[in-house]
């Protein structure tokens, strides 16, 4: 399959594209709380009450709710995605909408996605049952992805044309 | 031509005829009964104990406004207020008319009168109410400060409030599968559930999903997921809400770990921080664990004077109740003098049962 926006991480990126590290959804609602919490202590004691808070985890009831009807959750019935101390680790990544601000400003454009193997097959898969044509503009793909994924951050495939790039 | 705050409204219209809620089964609820809790919550002299730190000068037939009132609250208003006369507000005559039946069905005519329409249009012969009820509307107004403003209007001199708002940070999850669908295009409860399943069996909508328990039926879906006018709150959101429209928090339902003083374990605000402040650090670490809840009253209101102490009309005579409030069950025996308690204990009855000074204005 020959998809336009899909880029493998065995192949090497071609030349004049760039990967951006972009944070998924549930990564985003993380920065994001941390933030909240920052504007009220200030960064570093945020950091440290969301590091104290620990992880997020189920009672037995709730969990067995979840594990009946299908759902897995983590070692201790933890949701890693609202555990705080989970949050700082997703501050190396951008927002989906911080990165599109700064190709606004730079001329940059979205181009695809880098997939490993197993993300590609189960991103295809997601996409294919629910009915998207895999021939959907990048960013739109982008969008969707970014629901998808919720672990690990994405690599954003991007071009820059600006000015900035033609001159450094 | 229609405005969007018009085609809005007739869009929640259509939602809830389409699907009324809550969907109560009638028989099923006879046979589980009422929970305790929702009744000393929906208690109009707990309210007003909450506001005023006594029952004194409170209405001994009060009048009560639930407003965006559903299937079914209006029952459980009814009960929990023995005394009161209810009026009860929708824009979705189908569920008025189950309401209706539940309301035949408990012989509570004599005290539920029914009004469809937009609790911002009530017609001003209703009068003014002593307490307004409010669970679950001020998040789905397309604007909360108007369609608070129509109710705060509505209440007495002395008059409380009872509001449940969304929050923005307890509901994440479900807004992000939201987005989700209305990026696929998801209509009905069916599609959603379809969906869902094509997510990541660990994925955190997905969890969250099966955790929604509201999700199990295709009304309580479509009033969660599909929405189509849903504007939550964070804790300072709602504090400026509140206070724009003259009314503060007097007492928060929710369980410990969602009460204010639950955030000193977690952090060291500044003295100036207040409770919102405190609420807003629990719901940003995921600690509210449910929408905000909370008893209210108007700024201007005076103060009450109290010279003995009354126990809630709403409790039973003595017993053992467990208390979300408190996350533990209490005893109690209300032939015993206040005087007999400690004061650990008048504490933690204040707290749990609003069982608070009264006596004469």
């Amino acid at each position: 399959m020959n998809l336009g926006w899909m880029y493998a991480s065995d192949l090497p990126l071609p030349s004049g594209l760039k990967l951006e590290l972009v944070a998924n959804g549930i990564g985003e609602m993380g920065r994001r709380r941390l933030a909240t919490l920052a504007q009220l202590l200030g960064q570093t004691e945020a950091s440290r009450v969301a590091d104290a808070a620990g992880a997020y985890e189920l009672d037995d009831d709730l969990a067995g709710e979840v594990k009946l009807r299908g759902g897995v959750l983590g070692p201790s019935n933890e949701i890693r995605a609202l555990s705080p101390n989970q949050w700082a680790g997703q501050s190396q990544a951008s927002s989906l909408e911080d990165l599109r601000s700064r190709l606004e400003r730079e001329e940059g454009k979205i181009l695809g996605l880098m997939l490993n193997p197993d993300e590609r097959t189960r991103f295809l898969a997601f996409l294919a049952r629910n009915q998207v044509d895999p021939d959907s503009a990048p960013e739109e793909i982008v969008s969707l992805a970014r629901h998808f994924f919720s672990h690990e951050p994405m690599n954003v495939v991007v071009r820059y044309t600006g000015p900035r790039f033609h001159h450094s | 031509m229609e405005s969007a705050q018009e085609k809005l409204r007739s869009e929640v219209t259509e939602l809830y005829e389409s699907r009324p809620y809550p969907p109560i089964g009638t028989w099923s609820l006879l046979a589980s009964g009422i929970r305790w809790e929702e009744r000393q919550t929906l208690n109009y002299k707990a309210a007003y104990a909450a506001a005023y730190g006594t029952t004194a000068g409170a209405a001994l037939t009060p009048r009560i406004l639930v407003a965006g009132c559903g299937t079914f609250e209006p029952v459980v208003v009814a009960l929990a207020n023995p005394q009161a006369e209810i009026v009860a507000v929708d824009l979705s005559g189908r569920s008025l008319r189950k309401l209706e039946w539940n309301i035949r069905l408990r012989a509570l005519g004599s005290r539920i009168a029914t009004w469809k329409g937009d609790v911002e249009e009530l017609p001003e012969s209703f009068g003014a109410f002593d307490f307004v009820v409010a669970s679950g509307l001020i998040h789905h107004f397309p604007d909360p400060a108007k369609g608070l403003h129509s109710l705060t209007k509505r209440a007495g001199a002395r008059g409380v409030f009872r509001l449940m708002v969304y929050s923005k940070w307890g509901r994440s999850l479900l807004y992000g599968a939201k987005a989700l669908a209305a990026q696929l295009g998801v209509r009905t409860p069916a599609e959603f559930r379809r969906m869902i399943d094509t997510l990541p069996a660990d994925h955190p909508y997905r969890v969250y999903f099966y955790l929604y328990s509201d999700a199990r039926t295709d009304s309580g879906l479509a009033d969660g997921y599909l929405h189509p006018c849903d504007r939550p709150f964070t804790a300072l959101g709602l504090k400026d809400l509140l206070a724009n429209a003259g009314i503060e928090a007097s007492a928060f339902l929710h369980a410990p770990s969602g009460q204010p003083e639950a955030a000193n374990g977690f952090a060291l605000l500044p003295e100036a921080g207040g409770i919102w402040e405190r609420l807003q650090v629990l719901e940003a670490l995921g600690e509210l664990q449910e929408n905000f809840r909370l008893f209210a009253r108007s700024t201007k209101a005076e103060p009450v004077k109290a010279t003995s102490w009354e126990w809630n009309e709403a409790l039973p005579e003595k017993g053992r109740l467990y208390s979300h409030l408190l996350g533990k069950e209490l005893t109690f025996d209300t032939s015993m003098p206040p005087s007999a308690f400690s004061e650990q204990a008048r504490s933690e009855l204040a707290k749990a049962f609003f069982l608070l000074p009264g006596g004469t204005p």
